[in-house]
């Protein structure tokens, strides 16, 4: 995002509407940090430019990745979904991607609210990779050497997004494994991520919440369940 | 996309909290023919989801999104968001894609799911909630809970989160369009008399573009947080 300086007046009420506080005010000049801002649109969209000061310039590679990844209203390319571009586990009643026996991870790097660097969804992702199978209709795995967790162009990693999901998959037995992996990153990351575990239920109970709950990672008492309407049902 | 995930708050304020979202996966055609042309179903979706007194309702159409939120009066309409009533949305000929609703009650909710097991409209519906009062919904009606997906929290360096109830209130917006300034902004107003705790919860509300924030429960937070609660 870019303001015209010809029309803005310096009245600085777009600066509340940031999630990730990147316009700035110096001597009464209001400016976007360009290197901080995630590419959301988020203030252009609240209307509170009056001077219509604020504008969205043409994106190229691999800064468009900003907005693939921060604008909800943006679909991903590599999956054709908006919003943070994955199905995860909503559609698995008919997708089946999560198996009994499976469990899945989605760790959203940057969230809530935060931001990410593509440098720290890759500390995660090599730290991840060869003890999980990478979801492959994910924009994160598009992204990344999937046997190393490298990304596949360096360019990539300095750019920042508002959040970005590293979806992965393992079997229940060494679920505990990847999180304990997890705990380990979690300390040299330079941000926070928020992180979901997808389990199939077995006669109202997922499996894996007790093997959790034992090893010490409590789930909170909230979250999502695919109610099984979908068809024909995997 | 697990934007309906991860919403804080005590069990109290999340039991008058509950998504219902349904979803198409693009990868998977063998659904999109299921019961017959998937317009008609997305529209019979809608007209349930609009029954029950939702607190949210969304749909996409050709080129823009239309949101029904509680509160919501024309004059709050700025920049693209804008307004629309539940008639609009459950009576719109043009539906493209898939729909969700917000609900404050678990009887909503169970009337909801109730009503599209019937209709067997053959689209998944995912239920964001407290996990014991969304699986005793599923035992009352008599469907299975087919997949969850559990929350560990926030990991990495939590000390850059805001503090509470900005929290809660960003955290209902899961692509975080609600800046934690903004949610500062509105609780200022409110203190000042400036803003109603509802009228603050739409402003914040409108920045949540897939239009799955709680109105109601946000108003409540919002009162709590002015009052010092």
């Amino acid at each position: 995002m870019k303001i015209d300086e010809e029309k803005c007046v310096g009245c600085g009420s777009c600066i509340v509407y940031c999630p990730i506080s990147a316009i700035k005010t110096s001597d009464k000049q209001v400016y976007i940090d360009q290197d901080r801002c995630v590419e959301c649109a988020v203030c252009l969209k609240s209307g509170a430019c009056k001077q219509g000061a604020l504008y969205q310039p043409e994106l190229e590679w691999p800064r468009i990745l900003r907005s693939q990844f921060s604008d909800p209203l943006v679909p991903h390319p590599s999956t054709n979904i908006m919003g943070r571009g994955t199905a995860e586990m909503k559609t698995n009643d008919v997708t089946g991607r999560f198996r009994e026996g499976e469990v899945g991870f989605a760790i959203e790097m940057g969230r809530p609210g935060i931001s990410t660097s593509f440098a720290d969804v890759e500390k995660v992702a090599l730290a991840l990779a060869g003890k999980v199978e990478f979801e492959s209709l994910n924009p994160v795995t598009v992204l990344l050497d999937t046997r190393t967790g490298r990304l596949k162009d360096s360019a990539v990693r300095k750019e920042r997004v508002l959040s970005a999901i590293i979806e992965c998959k393992t079997t229940e037995d060494k679920g505990i494994e990847v999180l304990n992996l997890l705990k380990k990153v979690a300390e040299e990351v330079d941000t926070v991520f928020s992180l979901c575990v997808i389990n199939r239920c077995r006669n109202y109970e997922a499996p894996f919440k007790k093997k959790m709950e034992d090893a010490g990672f409590v789930p909170r008492i909230n979250g999502k369940t695919n109610v099984g309407l979908g068809r024909p049902l995997a | 996309m697990t934007h309906t995930h991860h919403r804080r708050g005590t069990r109290e304020s999340l039991q008058k909290d509950y998504v219902v979202l349904a979803m198409i996966d693009p990868a998977v055609k063998a659904q999109h023919v299921y019961g017959g042309p998937l317009e008609a179903r997305v529209k019979r979706l809608l007209k349930i989801l609009g029954k029950h007194d939702p607190v949210a309702l969304a749909a996409r159409t050709p080129g823009r999104r239309l949101r029904y939120l509680k509160g919501w009066k024309p004059r709050m309409d700025s920049g693209i968001h804008r307004g629309a009533t539940v008639r609009d949305i459950v009576t719109c000929e043009d539906i493209e894609g898939i729909g969700h609703a917000v609900y404050t009650s678990k009887e909503a909710v169970e009337a909801v799911l109730r009503k599209v097991k019937e209709a067997d409209l053959g689209i998944s519906i995912v239920v964001s909630g407290v996990f014991d009062e969304v699986f005793d919904i599923c035992k009352k009606v008599g469907i299975e809970p087919h997949t969850v997906n559990m929350s560990l929290g926030t990991w990495g360096k939590t000390q850059l989160l805001p503090k509470s109830p900005i929290l809660e209130l960003c955290t209902m917006c899961g692509h975080a369009m609600i800046s934690s300034r903004l949610v500062e902004a509105v609780l200022d107003r409110v203190k000042k008399g400036a803003l109603t705790p509802e009228e603050a919860a739409v402003e914040l509300g409108k920045q949540c573009t897939c239009n799955i924030f709680n109105t109601i429960r946000a108003a409540e937070i919002i009162r709590g947080g002015v009052s010092g609660n």
